[in-house]
C-alpha cells in the first residue's frame, strides 16, 4: 500500500550556513560545494596524469 | 538497497593504490635482482613500521573529524628525549652527563608518559575550550618544536647505547623488532577500534557528534583519551625512529604528520568522519613507502620523488573531497 | 482574461452553419487553409489561457525517493490557491521547484503563456515570483530594512564606486512596512522582534518584491490571532491587485476561509483540485491521508496510574526560553505537548534531558530528586529522548544499525569488562527488528540508507535497550509516510500499555488529539494549561497556545 520512503532531504545545515557544525576541513570542502563534480573529476585526472608524467621525467632524467 | 559494483566507483576509491601497484610491478620488472629481494622487503617494512604507528595515532583524531598537526614534532621531541636519556655512558658529548644508565624499556615508558601530557593538553584544549583541532594542534606543534630546541640546545644528538641501537638492528626470529612493535600496535588498535566501547564512542563522535552526545556518550572524555593515545603513539614512533637513525635532532619528524594524514586519507579515513579501518591505515602508509622505494630503485632523483609525493597527497585529498560532495 | 476561441473551432462552426451553400467549395478551401495555418501557428500561438502559471507533470527525484510524481498546479491571477497535504506530500518541494531552489527532473512550468526555466531564486524574483519560506532565514543582527532587501540592496554610484544607498533602502522599507500595516522602525535590529513579528517582516519582504505570484509556506505558524487577521487583509488586497497566491497550510479553517481553490497532494502525487466552497474538513483529510479517519490511530489500551514523574518550576538560564514549567506525569500515560513554533517545547524537553542548562527547578522521579546536567545523567535515571531532527541529533548516519542500536547501552555487552560481545549485540538487533518490524537488509547496513520510519524505529530500539521508564518523543512522526506513522503510533501505544510514561511533542493537531491521554499546552515558554484527552480539540488547544500573543 504505502511504500516505504526515505527521508525527504530537508535543506541541509551546511547550505543554510550553520557553520558551527563543521570542522575546519569540512569548511574547506564546502567552498567547493558549487563546483560541478565533473570539473573535480577532470582535476583528479590531470593530477594523476601529472604524477605519471613526473615519474617518467624522473626516469628519463636518470637515464641521461 | 542493492549494492552495485561499478568500475568507476572501484577506480575512484582505489585509484592511488592501483597506480602504486603498477609502479611496483614496473620497478620489479626493471630492477628485479635488487628489488625483489628479502633484504629489500625487510627494509621496506622497517621504514613502514614507525610511520604506521604514527599514522595510527593520527587516525583517532581524524576519525573524530579533528586533526593533529603536532604529530611530527611530538615524535621528534620523543626521539630527542630518548636520545638524551639513552646516550652511551662513555660518549664524550653526552647531553646530560649526570643521567643514570637505564635500560631502554624504562626510558621508553618515561618518554611515553611525558608525551602523553602533551596529548592530554591537546585533548583538553579541544574538548573543553572548544578550540578547533586544526588551530589547537598547530599551536602545539610550534610549542613542541620550541621545547625541543631548548632542550637539545639545537645540537644534533648521537652516540647511542648499543642496546638502543640494537632495537632497530635486531630481530625476533625472522621479524625485525621494529616490525614486531608495529604488529603489536596494529593488533591493539584493531581491537581498540572494533571491540571496545572507546572505539564505538570514537566512531559515534566522528559520525555525528551531537547525536552521540544525545545518546549519552561522554564526548570530552573520549576526545581527551584519543589525543593522549595519539601522543603515546607519537612517542613510540619517535623512539623507534631515533633507534633506526642512530641519531636525532630538532629536525626529526618534521612534516611527518602530513604524510600520516595523507596515508590515512588514502586508506579510507576521511573528513567525512566516523569511518576508517586499521587495515586501511596500513595500506595508506605502504603506498607512500612503496612509492618512495620504487622511485629510489629506478634511480630517480629524490626531487622528483618529492613532487610525486605531493601529487599523491593532492589526489588523495581531491578524491576525499569528491566523496564528501557526492555524499551530500 | 478573455479566452479566445480556437481558430479551428470557429471555422468549423462557420462551416457547419453555412449548410449546403454553393459556396461549400469555397468553405472547404477556407477550412483547409485555416487548418494548415493553425497547424503552422500552433507552436507560435500565444495561448492566452486563464492560468497565469501552470506546473505540468513535475517529477523530482532525490536519491532513493521520488519526491514529486507527476505533480500538477494551475494558478489563476487574482486568486488564492491552497496547497494541502501531509508532511512529505511534496508541497514544499513543488514550491521550491517553482521558486528555482530545486531543478525539476521532468515537467514544465508555463508562465504567462510561455514555457520558462527558472534558474534560481533571484531569477524567480525577477520574473515576479516571490516566496515566504516556512523556515525563516532571518539575519537578526542586521536591521529590518537590510533584511527586507537582502540580496537586492538599492545602490548608488560615487563615480566608479558602487555603494548601498541606505537612505533609499530605509525609505523603501518604511513604505513596504506601511503597506502591510506594520509599524516597525526599519532601522531597528531584526532580532528585537518576536518570532511572529519576524514572520510578518518576511511576508513584507515578499510583498515588496512586487510580484505576480506569491507563495506563502505556512505563514501563520507563528502568528497570533490578530496578526492572522492582518495577514488575511494583506492577502485579500493582493488578490484584488491580481496577484496569484499559493497558500500552503495545515490549518483547515484558514484554508476554507481564505482560499478560492484547493489542490491536495499525497506522496508526491497530484490528487485533485476543488473549489474551496465545495469542501469540508473531513473530505480534505480523507483525500490527504487516503484512508478513512477512524483508522488513523490505534486503539489505546493503556491505563494511566499514579504520578511517577514530576517537574516543578523548571526554568532555563535563558530568560527568553522556558520558565516556571511544572507538570506531572503518570505511569502508563501519554502526555501530548502542544504549542506554536517558538513556544519552547523542544527547549524544555532538552532541558529536562540535560542538553540545555536550567537555572532552577526540580525533577522528581518516584519521589527521588534527579540531578541532570548532561544526557548521561538523564539516561542513567531512566529517561530516554527521541529528538526532533533525527538526521541532526538522532542517527549516527554512517554507522551500522547494530552500532546505532547498541550505542547507548554498550555497558551491557562486555566480556571481561573490556571487550564487546558482538553476538550479544546482534541478538539485540534481531530482537528489535522482529519486535518493531524494522525493514532492513542486514544489521550492518548504514542507518542513513533506511527510510525515515525505520530510522525512527532503530532509535526507539536504542532507547529500549536501556529499559527507560520515561520516554520523551519530539515530533516522532515528522517526515514519515502514513503507513510507517501508524506503526510508530502502535509502538507508542504499546509502550504506554507496558507502563512507560510518554511525553510527546507534536505540531500535528490530529496526532495530539488522537494519541494523548492529556495535552499540555505551552505558549512563549510557559505552560498555559492542561486539557484532558476527551475534551481536547483544535479550538481548545489553540486558545491556550495563543494565550500570550
Amino acid at each position: 500500500m504505502d511504500n516505504e520512503r526515505r527521508d525527504m532531504p530537508q535543506q541541509s545545515d551546511e547550505q543554510s550556513g550553520d557553520f558551527r557544525q563543521l570542522n575546519s576541513v569540512e569548511r574547506f570542502y564546502e567552498r567547493f560545494r558549487n563546483v560541478p563534480l565533473k570539473y573535480l573529476d577532470r582535476f583528479i585526472i590531470i593530477c594523476v596524469a601529472a604524477l605519471i608524467l613526473v615519474i617518467l621525467l624522473g626516469l628519463l632524467d636518470s637515464w641521461s | 538497497m542493492k549494492k552495485t559494483f561499478s568500475v568507476k566507483n572501484f577506480l575512484s576509491n582505489n585509484a592511488i593504490i592501483l597506480l602504486i601497484l603498477l609502479l611496483m610491478i614496473f620497478t620489479a620488472l626493471r630492477q628485479s635482482e635488487t628489488f625483489l629481494t628479502f633484504e629489500n622487503a625487510r627494509n621496506l617494512l622497517i621504514n613502514v613500521a614507525p610511520r604506521f604507528i604514527l599514522a595510527c595515532g593520527v587516525s583517532g583524531c581524524l576519525i573524530t573529524k579533528g586533526t593533529d598537526l603536532s604529530a611530527g614534532r611530538q615524535a621528534g621531541l620523543a626521539a630527542c628525549l630518548s636520545a638524551m636519556m639513552l646516550q652511551d655512558i662513555t660518549y664524550a658529548a653526552r647531553m646530560w652527563p649526570g643521567f643514570p644508565d637505564l635500560p631502554w624499556p624504562v626510558i621508553l615508558v618515561m618518554v611515553i608518559a611525558i608525551m602523553a601530557v602533551f596529548g592530554a593538553i591537546n585533548g583538553c584544549v579541544i574538548a573543553f575550550l572548544k578550540v578547533p583541532p586544526f588551530i589547537a594542534t598547530l599551536g602545539m606543534q610550534t610549542i613542541v618544536y620550541g621545547l625541543c630546541q631548548i632542550i637539545t640546545k639545537n645540537q644534533p644528538l648521537g652516540g647511542y647505547k648499543e642496546s638502543y641501537r640494537d632495537v632497530a638492528k635486531n630481530s625476533l626470529g625472522p621479524v625485525p623488532i621494529l616490525v614486531v612493535f608495529a604488529i603489536v600496535i596494529g593488533i591493539f588498535m584493531w581491537f581498540l577500534y572494533n571491540k571496545t566501547r572507546h572505539g564505538k564512542y570514537m566512531y559515534a563522535i566522528g559520525g555525528n557528534e551531537s547525536a552521540a552526545q544525545v545518546a549519552g556518550v561522554n564526548v570530552a572524555a573520549s576526545l581527551i583519551r584519543i589525543y593522549i593515545l595519539a601522543s603515546v603513539m607519537y612517542a613510540l614512533a619517535g623512539f623507534l625512529m631515533g633507534a633506526k637513525a642512530g641519531g636525532a635532532s630538532t629536525a626529526t619528524g618534521f612534516g611527518y604528520e602530513l604524510e600520516a594524514i595523507a596515508a590515512c586519507t588514502i586508506g579510507g579515513v576521511s573528513a567525512n568522519g566516523g569511518v576508517g579501518k586499521v587495515s586501511g591505515i596500513l595500506v595508506g602508509v605502504l603506498v607512500f613507502e612503496v612509492l618512495k622505494i620504487c622511485l629510489q630503485f629506478l634511480g630517480i632523483d629524490p626531487a622528483y620523488t618529492y613532487i610525486a609525493q605531493g601529487l599523491v597527497i593532492i589526489v588523495a585529498v581531491a578524491l576525499d573531497l569528491r566523496k564528501y560532495l557526492a555524499k551530500k | 482574461m478573455r479566452r479566445r476561441t480556437h481558430p479551428l473551432y470557429a471555422t468549423g462552426i462557420q462551416f457547419v452553419g453555412s449548410g449546403c451553400d454553393c459556396s461549400v467549395f469555397f468553405e472547404w478551401y477556407r477550412l483547409l487553409t485555416t487548418i494548415l495555418r493553425a497547424a503552422k501557428n500552433q507552436k507560435e500561438a500565444i495561448e492566452v489561457s486563464e492560468y497565469r502559471l501552470e506546473m505540468r507533470d513535475v517529477v523530482k527525484i532525490f536519491p532513493g525517493v521520488k519526491a514529486l510524481d507527476n505533480a500538477q498546479l494551475k494558478l489563476r491571477p487574482g486568486s488564492v490557491h491552497a496547497l494541502m497535504g501531509e508532511n512529505g506530500a511534496g508541497k514544499s518541494t513543488l514550491m521550491k521547484c517553482m521558486f528555482g531552489i530545486y531543478h525539476m527532473d521532468e515537467g514544465e512550468i508555463i508562465y504567462e503563456g510561455e514555457k520558462v526555466q527558472i534558474k534560481g531564486p533571484l531569477d524567480a524574483l525577477h520574473k515576479g515570483i516571490a516566496m515566504v519560506h516556512q523556515e525563516l532565514q532571518p539575519i537578526p543582527e542586521r536591521s529590518i530594512g537590510e533584511n527586507i532587501y537582502v540580496g537586492r540592496y538599492p545602490t548608488k554610484h560615487f563615480g566608479p564606486v558602487t555603494v548601498i544607498d541606505h537612505e533609499k533602502m530605509y525609505a523603501d522599507a518604511a513604505k513596504v512596512l506601511q503597506e502591510v500595516h506594520l509599524n516597525f522602525d526599519p532601522k531597528a535590529k531584526l532580532g528585537t522582534l518576536s518570532v511572529s513579528q519576524m514572520q510578518l517582516v518576511e511576508i513584507a519582504k515578499a510583498v515588496s518584491a512586487d510580484c505576480k505570484v506569491l507563495i506563502l509556506d505556512e505563514p501563520t505558524s507563528s502568528l497570533t490571532a490578530a496578526e492572522v487577521e492582518a495577514l488575511f487583509a494583506i492577502v485579500d488586497e493582493l488578490r484584488q491587485r491580481g496577484v496569484s497566491i499559493v497558500y500552503i497550510s495545515h490549518k483547515m479553517d484558514e484554508i476554507l476561509r481564505i482560499s478560492d481553490e484547493v489542490t491536495i497532494m499525497r506522496d508526491g502525487k497530484y490528487i485533485g483540485t476543488w473549489a474551496a466552497k465545495e469542501l469540508t474538513t473531513d473530505f480534505i483529510i480523507t483525500k490527504m491521508v487516503g484512508r478513512e479517519l477512524s483508522n488513523l490511530y490505534p486503539k489505546r489500551e493503556n491505563v494511566p496510574g499514579e504520578v511517577v514523574f514530576e517537574v516543578k518550576d523548571f526554568t532555563s538560564i535563558n530568560p527568553r526560553s522556558f520558565r516556571n514549567v511544572s507538570f506531572q506525569l503518570r505511569k502508563g500515560e501519554i502526555l501530548g505537548v502542544s504549542g506554536l513554533v517558538g513556544a519552547q517545547r523542544t527547549e524544555l524537553m532538552e532541558g529536562l534531558f540535560g542538553l540545555r542548562c536550567h537555572s532552577k527547578g526540580t525533577i522528581t522521579y518516584q519521589g527521588k530528586k534527579l540531578k541532570i546536567n548532561q544526557p548521561k545523567d538523564a539516561i542513567d535515571s531512566g529517561i530516554a529522548m527521541l529528538t526532533e531532527d533525527r538526521r541532526l541529533t538522532g542517527i549516527l548516519g554512517v554507522l551500522s544499525i547494530a552500532d546505532n542500536v547498541s550505542i547507548a547501552s554498550l555497558k551491557q555487552y562486555l566480556i571481561g569488562g573490556m571487550m564487546l560481545d558482538d553476538r550479544k549485540i546482534e541478538r539485540l538487533v534481531q530482537d528489535n527488528v522482529k519486535k518493531l518490524s524494522i525493514k532492513t537488509p542486514s544489521s550492518k547496513t548504514q542507518i542513513q540508507s533506511l527510510s525515515g520510519g525505520n530510522q525512527q524505529k532503530v532509535l526507539v530500539s536504542r532507547w529500549l535497550a536501556n529499559n527507560p521508564d520515561v520516554f520523551i518523543l519530539d515530533e516522532p512522526t515528522r517526515g514519515i509516510d502514513v503507513g510507517a506513522k501508524y506503526e510508530i503510533y502502535c509502538i507508542i501505544a504499546d509502550l504506554a500499555k507496558q507502563g512507560k510514561s510518554i511525553i510527546m511533542i507534536s505540531s500535528e493537531m490530529s496526532e495530539l488529539i488522537g494519541m494523548s491521554d492529556r495535552v499540555m499546552v505551552m505558549c512563549d515558554g510557559q505552560v498555559t494549561g492542561f486539557i484532558d484527552g476527551e475534551k481536547a480539540s483544535q479550538e481548545s488547544i489553540m486558545e491556550l497556545a495563543t494565550q500570550f500573543e
